[in-house]
């Protein structure tokens, strides 16, 4: 499941075919926890380049480890990171 | 970093973690994230720091002013205590300030220069700042009871809220027409010799252009006399008709606490008051306070019936060399201290009062000569009055450092305002003053900012860019993730040359009897309770601005009892006189040192026996054991057999190991058979 180099990646905790790219090179889904959906503006975002996610709907942060007990359903969106 | 998942959550999202990925993934989770997330790293540190840019080193002027605020010196201080009818711990130091402040009221305004540079009067002002109900009325309904026989200018005058500053002037009026047409001047408030101002927070903050304009004429009117005419002339006004005067007004201004700013620290009005704040007792005793009885003390006199008597006939009063001296030293040892104090408003008032302090010394001084009618200052009179300055200096720098911050002045950090001085003095604190020694990111700079600007942190990058634009700081990314602050705007360090002055030899020549430094010295030592806090005290140069204050009464105890005069400190507090006064300061320093050295090991003295001489200190553990009353139902669980067995059977095992075997009593056989030993 991990990346070509080895090293797991926030992408590697979704499916790819949940996924859907953005125009500026990030990647947005449905939020595990509150289930808002990706489509237009909102869910969830996904950052590859800092391996951080952004829920809309809540408005909190999650970094990797974070976003994989989020997938887990280990806590839920708006117990994450305030302002960024 | 702060952590969001708790200990359990941890735990479980981790094994899953390694379930789904392996062990060495979960390696590099950690190292993965604390590489990218900087941005979360500035918040969470900033959140958990507490000396964000406000944090206010301890003053510690306990010990001297609750000395100094003793009145023994002061005739009829009782009667003024009388009349003025506040009761409380809060009120000494203030109380002592009125007493000089109604003399003053009573007193002809004298200008005395003592030199080219000295030129100084005998008037006084003070600032209040109380909350309401802390007997604002009370002082103010004294102060005109005290003056109530003078009317027009050489009465008092209360105002209150804002006075606009023709109203402080006063103008010209013309009455009558053609030839019989007279110029009638009629000078404003600062005209009266007593000017009671109430509400005056706006004021002296300068909140608006009025205010800063009556607040500058209020600071003329409290220069020194014959140096501060205030005039106006009108667009008709001829040369001849232009209103002069030089005001000989008095002060008293009261203000609720609100924070001051830097343009009372940046203007100066700061030097010309003492200041006080009268809080609410920590410590409220329902005894005294609904304590409610007739008096029994019956006086000759009143207050009121005292000063008429004193002042029917004024007297000039001069220095001589000697008044000079001591007051020269007096200025010097207090600049000594305050030079040296780790307290920032502490330093800033020494360093911008360095000049002025010593006409604070010589209007006091010329206060109480001329209340004692002495027409050459005696050397008493001089150290008391320089004494009590002391005190007044010290609470007024109290009461700054409550309200204000005067280390964030403009003056210092290059006409900036507040908020800006203070982000540049955090950084000063952590040393940002190259890229090299910075460890401010501009996120973290940002976080500061908008603290301090009340804003959000994407709107206080304006005030970062402004403070960059105008050349106070640097910035640059460091490295892919990281990012660094610095100062480029570094003030100017006061370095202060005392070429190792002794504030105490001074003092040793006013002392009558043998070994007068020691004499001194015994007293100063018996206000703490252990070497080490007076070590702490020298080392902050207080011990000479304490000596100071101490000298006078030392000096001579008996000479200054006056008829009125016996001084009860506060409500169920203890007489005190210059006799009893050798046992007072002990409770003081107790009391003070508690509150200093709060969790610090030498107050449990006793039971750290190697601090001190052991032949005074020490108490063997058994012995302790025995003698506790807290012990005395404890007893033994084993013999002394068993614990000797032991040990042989166990030569390498420690006594923790030997107390969880036996249990209680163990140590005590075990310390036993140690002795029998070595015997």
């Amino acid at each position: 499941m991990s990346s070509n180099s080895g090293k797991v990646t926030i992408m590697d905790l979704f499916d790819e075919s949940e996924l859907i790219e953005k125009s500026d090179g990030n990647f947005k889904t449905t939020c595990p926890s509150c289930g808002e959906d990706g489509n237009g503006y909102g869910g969830l975002v996904l950052f590859p380049e800092t391996n951080t996610s952004y829920c809309h709907n809540s408005r909190k942060w999650f970094n990797l480890k974070e976003t994989f007990a989020l997938v887990k359903g280990i806590i839920q969106c708006i117990d994450g990171r305030g302002e960024k | 970093m702060k952590e969001i998942l708790d200990k359990e959550q941890n735990e479980e999202t981790l094994k899953m973690f390694e379930d789904s990925f392996g062990k060495k993934a979960v390696e590099q989770l950690d190292e993965d994230v604390k590489k990218h997330y900087t941005k979360f790293l500035d918040i969470e540190e900033i959140e958990n720091e507490e000396d964000i840019c406000s944090s206010k080193q301890e003053l510690n002027f306990d010990v001297i002013t609750k000395i100094a605020e003793n009145a023994e010196h002061l005739e009829g201080f009782k009667l003024m205590d009388r009349d003025l009818g506040l009761d409380g711990e809060n009120y000494k130091a203030l109380k002592k300030k009125n007493y000089y402040h109604l003399n003053s009221l009573r007193q002809d305004t004298q200008a005395y220069a003592i030199n080219n540079k000295t030129i100084i009067d005998n008037r006084t002002n003070t600032l209040v700042i109380a909350e309401a109900g802390a007997g604002k009325s009370t002082l103010k309904n004294q102060h005109k009871r005290v003056m109530r026989d003078f009317e027009g200018y050489s009465g008092i005058i209360e105002v209150s809220g804002v006075s606009h500053p023709e109203q402080l002037v006063g103008k010209v009026i013309y009455s009558g027409r053609g030839d019989k047409k007279e110029r009638v001047e009629k000078k404003g408030l600062l005209g009266y010799k007593g000017l009671l101002n109430d509400e005056s927070q706006d004021m002296l903050n300068e909140k608006n252009d009025i205010y800063a304009k009556s607040q500058r004429l209020k600071r003329i009117g409290m220069d020194t006399f014959g140096k501060n005419e205030i005039s106006k002339k009108l667009v008709d006004d001829s040369a001849e008709d232009i209103m002069s005067f030089y005001p000989e007004v008095r002060i008293l201004d009261f203000a609720h606490p609100e924070k001051l700013t830097s343009r009372f620290f940046d203007t100066g009005s700061f030097r010309r008051y003492d200041s006080f704040r009268i809080d609410q007792t920590e410590n409220l005793q329902l005894e005294s306070i609904t304590a409610f009885k007739f008096e029994n003390e019956e006086y000759d006199k009143s207050w009121i019936e005292f000063l008429d008597d004193k002042y029917s006939k004024q007297t000039e009063t001069k220095f001589n060399q000697e008044t000079l001296t001591i007051i020269s030293h007096y200025h010097k040892t207090m600049l000594y201290f305050l030079l040296n104090h780790k307290n920032m408003n502490a330093f800033r008032y020494g360093l911008l009062t360095r000049y002025s302090m010593r006409g604070m010394f010589c209007t006091n001084v010329l206060i109480l000569g001329k209340s004692r009618h002495e027409e050459i200052v005696s050397a008493d009179t001089t150290m008391q009055a320089c004494a009590d300055t002391i005190l007044f200096i010290l609470k007024t720098i109290e009461t700054y450092n409550s309200l204000g911050n005067m280390g964030a002045t403009a003056d210092v950090w290059g006409g900036l305002g507040e908020q800006d001085a203070q982000a540049l003095e955090y950084l000063y604190k952590k040393k940002a003053v190259s890229k090299e020694s910075s460890g401010i990111s501009v996120k973290k700079f940002q976080t500061i900012l908008a603290n301090l600007y009340g804003c959000k942190i994407s709107q206080s990058r304006s005030h970062h860019y402004k403070l960059k634009r105008n050349g106070f700081i640097d910035s640059a990314q460091s490295g892919k993730y990281d990012s660094r602050v610095w100062l480029k705007f570094i003030p100017k360090e006061i370095k202060l040359n005392s070429q190792n002055y002794d504030p105490l030899k001074f003092l040793e020549k006013y002392f009558k009897g043998d070994s007068a430094k020691n004499t001194l010295l015994t007293a100063l030592k018996s206000c703490f309770t252990d070497d080490k806090s007076f070590e702490k005290f020298k080392g902050d140069k207080g011990v000479g601005v304490l000596g100071c204050v101490l000298t006078p009464i030392y000096s001579n105890p008996k000479k200054y009892k006056y008829k009125y005069n016996i001084y009860t400190q506060g409500t169920g507090g203890n007489t005190v006189t210059p006799d009893t006064l050798e046992v007072k300061p002990q409770k003081q320093g107790v009391l003070r040192a508690e509150k200093q050295i709060k969790g610090d090991k030498t107050l449990k003295i006793r039971l750290s026996p190697l601090k001190k001489s052991k032949d005074d200190f020490y108490y063997p553990r058994d012995e302790q054991f025995l003698i506790t009353k807290e012990c005395e139902n404890i007893k033994p669980v084993c013999t002394k057999i068993q614990v000797k067995k032991w040990i042989k059977e166990n030569p390498k095992k420690n006594y923790k190991e030997l107390y969880k075997t036996l249990g209680t009593g163990s140590l005590k056989f075990k310390n036993e058979i140690l002795k029998e030993k070595k015997k």
